[in-house]
């Protein structure tokens, strides 16, 4: 079958089949949408929505992101068949972007053991969203517009994981954020979600920009440091070559670089936008809010390990950073009552659990965690989507319960998923965020540890709270309109099956050899990225085991409490919010952190823009004095020229004359 | 002196010839009252100017001739003359409807026209200065009864008189020159005033030969309509009928500014600062008076008047910098005239497409035009973009050419100015198109028109391929005007 596959195409050429796929797919489907436009959705003679070309639509939307799946594995089995200590791959410039004098610029790809674990998560996971759409898009009209862009964020996603250098990276990053935008804002007619869109976009503006002012520095560094230009100054191979050269610059650029990645991965200060961005359908917060996307800064960071591990200092912020993150979403994720902000919230705490990793040294945790988040947070967010689904767009959890014998496939891989997110043995996010936690605390950093270790109770708490409210207990819907609730169809219920499996037994991927396994994805990614130092030794050992066992309990303590409340004391929350009511309003209110840079921020940034910008020089100065003013200037020159035109010849001729005598005295005398 | 071979005069100018020919059967056909309104004499007119462009392209391809009995044979003359003779044609396809609208058909018209060009002709070609004044007078006087051809119109009365009294003064200028150059020189070829320039500069007659050649360039400043010789030009082009406004705005701008280069080249540049700045003035004059003016008109032939003084400002950017690089600079220029003449006789040509049977050229009644004539105002729009100088329409690369030219030169401001120019007369070349494509008509107009006379098409056709054609591919005629400026300029 290899044999036949290899006969045809070159490893290269799946290469780059890899980010084409989804690229033709959008260009596919984005013609149709395009030829589409002007039918608009009409209703056929039964009433039903019909959108031309739906079924051709969604069948490409879904097959070229499997296939791209397909070529991702295959390459994996092709360099992992390659000799020992060699699994990667350049495809060489593919095209050049931009050759200035001192500039270079390639288009190529890069294939090694980090961007290819990304790059199979991307296109595996996403491959599942996609089939998963066509369930869950099915009453919308606008599916053609959806599939194109939903398969143009795959090709922007697998160009950031796969490129070869930071700008074409950067290219991807920008062109994702741009997919999040339209997706967010998918239903735009909805003015609030149009907005949510426009929010998400600025903020990450702002963080693009710290991205931006990382890459000049980058530039200058390897200018100084009298790299070829011709080999790409942005070429990861060749910036790696001289990281010595980085180090009096690698924290002011570490942290430039982190800066872009707070946006993109909604860290504090930039995580508001996350939360507002579930305005989009059900499976884009699943694929690009919490799968995929979001994760691109964590990426990124290991992806320049190089740099980072030249600056303690910067390690230090990005690992507080990520821990501060981790227990405040998840504070905040234990008062939102939105089924999807409640998942939000979670994703932004989860990624503090990976930057925590980052900013450790753990990078190979923190990339362990970023794949079995992407598979229970994706399988949490499509359970959510199908039970909104089955719901006819409800999200509130108070106004579910009860839904586990109308849901039963949902319920049981939501279940799995959740045990995952608490991180409960054996599930995959036991492993993963445990070997975060671990380091926190072999490496020394025992207040870090302590921060996750609060946090990861916090969100065994918050999720078991949602199983609860949602799955079981008492309904608190209409009894007639409870019984009318159906399972989704197949279409959604398989990737939520396969997905049941990869959160369940994702963690195989990275058992510790202290459980007899061999952190098969840790030394997988060994050639990437450094192994950090363990503190080894037989009473470390002890230790492990015994912060693991406490770990477990501790979540499942939370876990049991949290489903006992919301399942069969559901009026204790309200006693306990009446009693602590300030903490409950500064958390329902997710600490006023919106309101503060509203006012701190926002407002007086649109005060100065109105009264000083808008008013004072767009309107005075440009408009006003300059355009106007000249326009008015050169309008009356025109009438005053003109007015000489009299019609009189004699005058003429006296204009005539003139100009002769001028002429002769310039010239003759 | 070499006695002169009359037979090679006789070969090199039989163009000339068959066009006398064409011009003198047209005017015997006006004895016939059964011709005069017979579309043959346009024809006979049109066969004559076709074969005579004919053989000149001929003449062209053979490579330069020499200069003999006070004229020269080269290829800047063979190009300069087949431009004037496409001119001719597409005024004659232009003339031949609109004539008929008006009902008359007057073999005077077409003799004149022709009788015209040849004087352009002797014009371009002339190397003596009394040739060229003969040249000058002949295209001159044809041009002035033209424009009141209409005798029972009393603004074409009052264009053609006032041509004529300007024409006169003018005339009077360049002669009073041409007298001084002679008197302190001894000579009126153009060849020995110029071999004998430094040795005059240098001597006492230093100022009266200046003096001549001042008035010299005010001669030729009256016929490109030069700030502050301009006056007469808007009255005329507005007086004059449709058809003739597009010759005068074209034919003798491109005859006069091509004798003018030759001069230039070999007389005026010696006087180096001097003709600097004189030349400077005059541009930046030329360019400042003639776009103001233009924002300020409401008729589109007086706004096309201004735009083609305009247009003459920018070639005199050029003619500042002509001492710098000869060749590059007039190749500019060449460049320049093509482009100019083929925008403004197709802006000229789709107005007289719009006034229908009468006169009538006031930008407002454009309103609507692109419902009634969507075919002429897109190509009216496409000529007006020309002109403004977007790319991809000839006249982008005829400014681009022209500036370039110009800053390589060293004269960055003076390019400056001409640009800041060219932005103000943006406003009044959109203008139009603004009125065609978003003003509603006024309801009394009838909203579809009668098809347009297919030779007015023709002409419109003609421009606006070459107008696009040359904007995307500029090369091939590119190269046809190096290899008319390289001969000249040896």
């Amino acid at each position: 079958m290899l044999e036949f596959v290899y006969h045809y195409i070159s490893v290269q050429t799946l290469v780059w089949l890899i980010v084409a796929l989804p690229l033709a797919g959008a260009v596919f489907n984005g013609s149709l949408a395009l030829i589409t436009a002007h039918h608009g959705g009409g209703k056929d003679h039964h009433g039903h929505h019909h959108t031309p070309f739906r079924t051709l639509a969604s069948t490409v939307g879904v097959l070229l992101p499997f296939a791209a799946f397909a070529a991702a594995l295959l390459c994996f089995v092709t360099l992992t068949g390659f000799e020992e200590g060699a699994p990667s791959l350049i495809t060489g410039p593919l095209s050049q972007w931009t050759a200035f004098p001192g500039l270079t610029i390639d288009i190529g790809l890069k294939v090694d053991q980090l961007s290819l674990v990304m790059a199979l998560v991307v296109t595996g996971v996403g491959s599942l969203i996609h089939l998963y759409s066509i369930g869950y898009m099915s009453h919308d009209d606008g599916v053609v517009r959806y599939f194109a862009e939903l398969n143009l964020f795959l090709f922007f996603m697998l160009i950031l994981v796969l490129a070869d250098n930071l700008v074409l990276m950067f290219v991807g990053w920008e062109g994702v954020g741009l997919c999040s935008y339209l997706l967010i804002g998918f239903w735009f007619e909805d003015p609030a979600k149009a907005k949510a869109g426009t929010k998400a976009f600025v903020v990450n503006r702002i963080g693009d920009a710290g991205f931006l002012l990382g890459l000049f520095l980058i530039y200058g560094v390897m200018a100084a440091a009298g790299a070829d230009p011709a080999t790409g100054y942005f070429n990861f191979e060749t910036m790696s070559r001289y990281a010595p050269f980085f180090q009096p610059l690698a924290t002011v650029i570490g942290l430039l670089l982190f800066v872009g990645a707070c946006g993109k991965s909604a860290q504090i200060p930039l995580y508001v936008w996350l939360p507002d961005a579930m305005a989009g359908p059900t499976p884009v917060s699943a694929l690009i809010h919490a799968a995929t996307m979001v994760t691109a800064g964590v990426y990124m960071v290991v992806r320049l390990n190089f740099i980072y591990v030249l600056s303690p200092t910067a390690l230090e912020v990005i690992a507080y950073v990520g821990a501060a993150t981790a227990l405040f979403a998840a504070t905040m994720g234990l008062a939102a009552t939105d089924i999807k902000k409640i998942l939000a919230y979670s994703t932004v705490s989860q990624l503090g659990y990976m930057f925590l990793a980052c900013g450790l040294g753990a990078f190979s945790a923190a990339i362990f965690h970023l794949v079995t988040h992407a598979f229970f947070k994706a399988l949490l967010f499509m359970g959510a989507g199908s039970v909104i689904h089955a719901l006819h767009g409800e999200q509130d959890i108070f106004k579910m319960g009860g839904l586990k014998p109308r849901l039963p496939v949902t319920c049981w891989t939501f279940l799995i998923a959740s045990l995952a997110l608490a991180g409960i043995v054996p599930t995959a996010g036991f492993f993963s965020k445990d070997a975060i936690l671990w380091h926190a605390y072999s490496s020394g950093h025992v207040g870090l540890w302590l921060v996750g270790f609060v946090s990861a109770g916090l969100t065994a708490f918050y999720i078991f709270r949602l199983v609860g409210a949602v799955f079981f207990g008492s309904t608190n819907l209409p009894v007639d309109q409870w019984k009318r609730v159906v399972e989704s169809p197949v279409s959604m219920l398989i990737p939520l099956i396969l997905l049941g499996f990869l959160s369940a037994f994702g963690g195989l991927l990275g058992v510790p050899e202290i459980l007899g396994g061999s952190d098969r994805l840790g030394e997988w990614l060994s050639g990437v990225v450094p192994l950090v130092g363990h503190a080894g030794g037989g009473a470390s050992h002890a230790a492990e085991i015994i912060l693991m066992v406490v770990a477990t309990i501790w979540a499942a303590n939370w876990s049991i409490l949290g489903w006992v409340i919301y399942t069969q004391r559901r009026d204790w929350p309200e006693r306990m919010a009446a009693r602590f009511r300030w903490v409950y309003r500064l958390i329902v209110n997710r600490y006023f952190v919106d309101e503060i840079y509203d006012r701190l921020i926002v407002r007086p940034l649109i005060g100065v823009s109105r009264v000083f910008f808008w008013k004072t020089i767009d309107a005075t100065a440009i408009d006003a004095i300059m355009v106007h003013g000249t326009a008015n200037t050169v309008g009356v020159w025109a009438r005053a020229v003109s007015l000489a035109q009299t019609g009189v010849v004699q005058q003429y001729l006296l204009y005539f004359l003139l100009g002769a005598v001028i002429v002769v005295v310039a010239v003759a005398l | 002196m070499m006695p002169t071979d009359w037979s090679i005069v006789l070969n090199l100018s039989l163009p000339w010839i068959v066009v006398f020919a064409a011009a003198t059967v047209t005017l015997l056909a006006s004895a016939s009252a059964r011709l005069r309104t017979s579309p043959l004499v346009a024809l006979t007119a049109l066969a004559g100017i076709i074969t005579a462009f004919v053989l000149s392209w001929q003449q062209w391809i053979s490579g330069s001739g020499p200069i003999i009995a006070t004229l020269a044979f080269d290829r800047l003359s063979s190009f300069g003359w087949l431009l004037i003779l496409g001119i001719a044609a597409l005024t004659i396809l232009m003339s031949f409807s609109y004539l008929q609208d008006r009902h008359a058909g007057h073999p005077e018209y077409y003799a004149l026209l022709l009788f015209s060009a040849i004087g352009m002709g002797v014009l371009i070609s002339g190397y003596d200065l009394i040739t060229i004044f003969i040249g000058l007078e002949t295209m001159s006087v044809a041009i002035y009864a033209l424009a009141g051809f209409f005798r029972e119109r009393p603004q074409g009365n009052e264009a053609a008189l006032k041509y004529f009294l300007t024409g006169a003064f003018a005339s009077a200028f360049l002669l009073f020159g041409i007298a001084f150059l002679f008197g302190t020189t001894g000579t009126t070829d153009v060849g020995m005033i110029a071999a004998q320039q430094n040795q005059v500069l240098s001597s006492d007659l230093r100022s009266s030969f200046l003096f001549g050649l001042a008035m010299l360039v005010i001669g030729f400043g009256f016929k490109v309509a030069a700030v502050p010789f301009h006056a007469w030009a808007p009255d005329v082009y507005d007086g004059a009928p449709t058809p003739i406004t597009a010759f005068m705005a074209t034919a003798v701008k491109v005859a006069a500014f091509i004798a003018f280069l030759r001069i230039a080249s070999a007389v005026l540049v010696l006087t180096g600062v001097l003709w600097e700045h004189l030349a400077w003035g005059l541009a930046v004059a030329t360019m400042l008076v003639g776009n103001l003016a233009a924002i300020a008109q409401d008729n589109i032939k007086r706004m096309l008047a201004y735009s083609s003084i305009a247009h003459a400002g920018y070639l005199l950017v050029a003619f500042t910098a002509l001492a710098q690089d000869p060749t590059g600079l007039s190749r500019g220029i060449l460049f320049y005239l093509v482009a100019y003449l083929l925008m403004t006789l197709g802006a000229f040509a789709v107005v007289t497409a719009t006034q229908e049977t009468g006169e009538a050229a006031d930008i407002n009644l454009l309103a609507g035009l692109s419902k009634r004539r969507p075919w002429a105002a897109a190509m009216l729009a496409l000529f007006l973009f020309s002109l403004t100088g977007f790319p991809p329409t000839i006249g982008f690369f005829g400014k681009y050419y022209l500036f370039l030219g110009t800053v390589k030169a060293g004269f960055i401001w003076l390019v400056v100015i001409a640009l800041l120019n060219s932005a103000i007369s943006a406003y009044y070349y959109l203008r139009p198109i603004v009125v065609m494509y978003f003003h509603e008509p006024r309801e009394t107009e009838e909203k579809h028109a009668l098809p347009l006379a297919s030779p007015l098409v023709a002409v419109i056709a003609i421009t606006a391929i070459s107008v696009f054609l040359f904007g995307l591919l500029p090369t091939n005629l590119l190269a046809i005007v190096e290899h008319s400026v390289m001969a000249f300029l040896q």
